[in-house]
Order: C-alpha cells, then structure tokens, then sequence
C-alpha cells in the first residue's frame, strides 16, 4: 500500500480533529459546537483552536444567534470546505491500491 | 485526539471520515416543542370532554377534540416549519424523521375523525387504536437516531394501548392521560432541555 505524499496533501484538513470536523459538517449539513465537540470527542478549547483555523481557511462559515438569552454557534461547510474535502477523499482513493475502492 | 495524531495509511484514514460520517447521521436535535403542544392539546380535549359530559353536553365532545386537533395541525405548518431550521442533524435523518411524524399524525387524525364517524373505529377504544399508531413514530425515532429511550417510549405506548383495548370509561380515561403525561408532555420537555445544551454555549 501507498503511504502518504505530505507534500500533495491538504495539510489543514490531514489533522484527526480538523477531519472529524469536516466530515461532520458534511455529513449534516449545519451543527452547533456542542454537537461537534460531541462528535469529535474534543475539549472545548483544543476544538476551538481547530474551528477558528478552519473559519479563518475558509471552509467553515458561522451563523451566532441567541436562544433564552444564550449564545449559539451553527457552523456549516463553505463551498470551498466542500471542494477541499472532496478532493481530500479522491486523493486517499487514488493512493489505494487498484480495486480496493467499491462502489 | 491529538492533532499530530494523523493516519498515514489511507484506508484507515478513509475509515476514519466513514466512521464519523455514521456517527454523525444519528445526531438529532429537536426542540420538543411539538411534543409538548400536542400532548398538551390532547389534554386539554380529554379534560374538556369530561367536563361536556358532566354538563350534558356530549355532542359538543367531538368538536373540543376538532378544535384541538385543528390547533395542532395549524402549529405543524405554521411555527413548527419556522422552528425546524433550530433543530440540527443530518438532513436525510431529518427529513425522514419529520415525514414518519407527519405520516403518523395523518393517520391519527383520520382514525379519530373518519374511523368514529364511520363507526367502523369503536369510539370506546379510539386511544388504544391512536397509541398503536403513535408507538411507530417513537419506536422509529427511537431506532434511527439510536436513542434507546425514544425507542422504549414505542413500547410503552404499545402496552398501554393493550391495555386501553381492555378498558373504557374513567380508567380508560385515566390511563390515556397518565400516558400522554409520561410518555409525550416529559419526553417534550426532556428532549427540549436536550436540545437547549447542545445548541448553546456554557
């Protein structure tokens, strides 16, 4: 099997964290941060770090509202987040060896 | 996890985005307010039935439960279509979820209206055939958002609605509101404090 090229790989989107992250937004659409740390299995603190590399790359987008006076946040994938991960998959399917992909 | 943790191997990697993708299809957060509007309704028609009978009134027992279904159904397509863009999770999951309710609620109204009216639903027994129905849309949540919970809420409306098949009058009456109490109005409310924590921050 391939091992990876670091130096062809999305290097913000190749951390577990930042990942997970991605995938979850991917997967449903739009997710507070409670529920992605819930996902993720992040503290608080480390999670942000991730999310504000992730706004300030341009793959995420926030939505903050208030709900009985409390702050939320809703994040959600940016066309260019979508386009990152899509290729970030591609890129680890093309690295698998012919006919492990199935359909 | 630790951000210099990464995988080097991509079918792991590949694992990995799957494993948290099917993670995160479970996710669902609603806001509960919809359980707790119709179990309230629901209650308010029970007591203002009791009250019409005890008035003599009983032709009029039928349109408290019009009014209160009416209510309801008014809620669904009014303020709860505003209040589903808070109610976060993955849009197949939602959209599966909302339509099972929907569909749910449909043959409810239709049961309890048509099936009476028709007289081909014996009106002594209508909440054990309502609770039968009910008990999919819990069971079903229950099962695709894996919450255990939500899914035995299904069984207990089923056994009471066994139970209700047996009984009528005043315990029938008392059962039906025990029931809409424990197993809609606080699983509303639990679900609204559920949602509450993971929508906001500390």
């Amino acid at each position: 099997m391939n091992e990876f090229n670091y130096q062809q790989i999305d290097d913000l989107i190749h951390s577990r964290i930042r990942l997970a992250v991605m995938a979850t937004l991917a997967t449903m659409g739009s997710a507070s941060f409670s529920i992605i740390k819930e996902n993720v299995g992040a503290t608080d603190g480390n999670l942000s770090v991730h999310m504000r590399k992730l706004e300030e790359a341009g793959y995420l987008s926030v939505e903050k509202s208030f709900i009985d006076r409390k702050p939320i946040s809703v994040y959600s994938l940016t066309g260019k987040g979508k386009s990152a991960l899509t290729l970030y998959i591609q890129y680890l399917e093309n690295m698998l060896p012919l006919g492990t992909v199935k359909d | 996890m630790n951000e210099h943790e990464n995988y080097t191997n991509p079918t792991d990697q590949l694992a990995f985005i799957k494993s948290v993708m099917d993670d995160s299809q479970k996710v669902l957060a609603d806001n509960g307010t919809g359980f707790i509007l119709w179990g309230f309704l629901i209650m308010v028609a029970g007591v203002a039935s009791l009250i019409l009978e005890y008035l003599n009134l009983i032709y009029l027992i039928g349109w408290s439960y019009i009014v209160c279904v009416a209510l309801g159904w008014l809620y669904m397509f009014t303020v709860d279509k505003k209040a589903h863009k808070h109610n976060i999770g993955n849009p197949l999951t939602k959209k599966i979820i909302n339509s099972i309710w929907i569909a749910v609620l449909l043959a409810m109204t239709m049961l309890g209206f048509i099936g009476t009216l028709t007289e081909t639903v014996d009106v002594n027994h209508i909440s054990a055939v309502l609770f039968t129905t009910l008990g999919i849309a819990y069971y079903v949540q229950g099962v695709i958002t894996g919450k255990s919970w939500v899914r035995n809420l299904g069984f207990g409306w089923w056994i009471g609605a066994c139970i209700l098949y047996f009984i009528s009058g005043i315990w029938a009456g008392i059962l039906t509101a025990v029931m809409m109490i424990g197993l809609q109005i606080i699983p509303g409310f639990i679900f609204r404090r559920q949602w509450k924590v993971r929508l906001t921050e500390d």
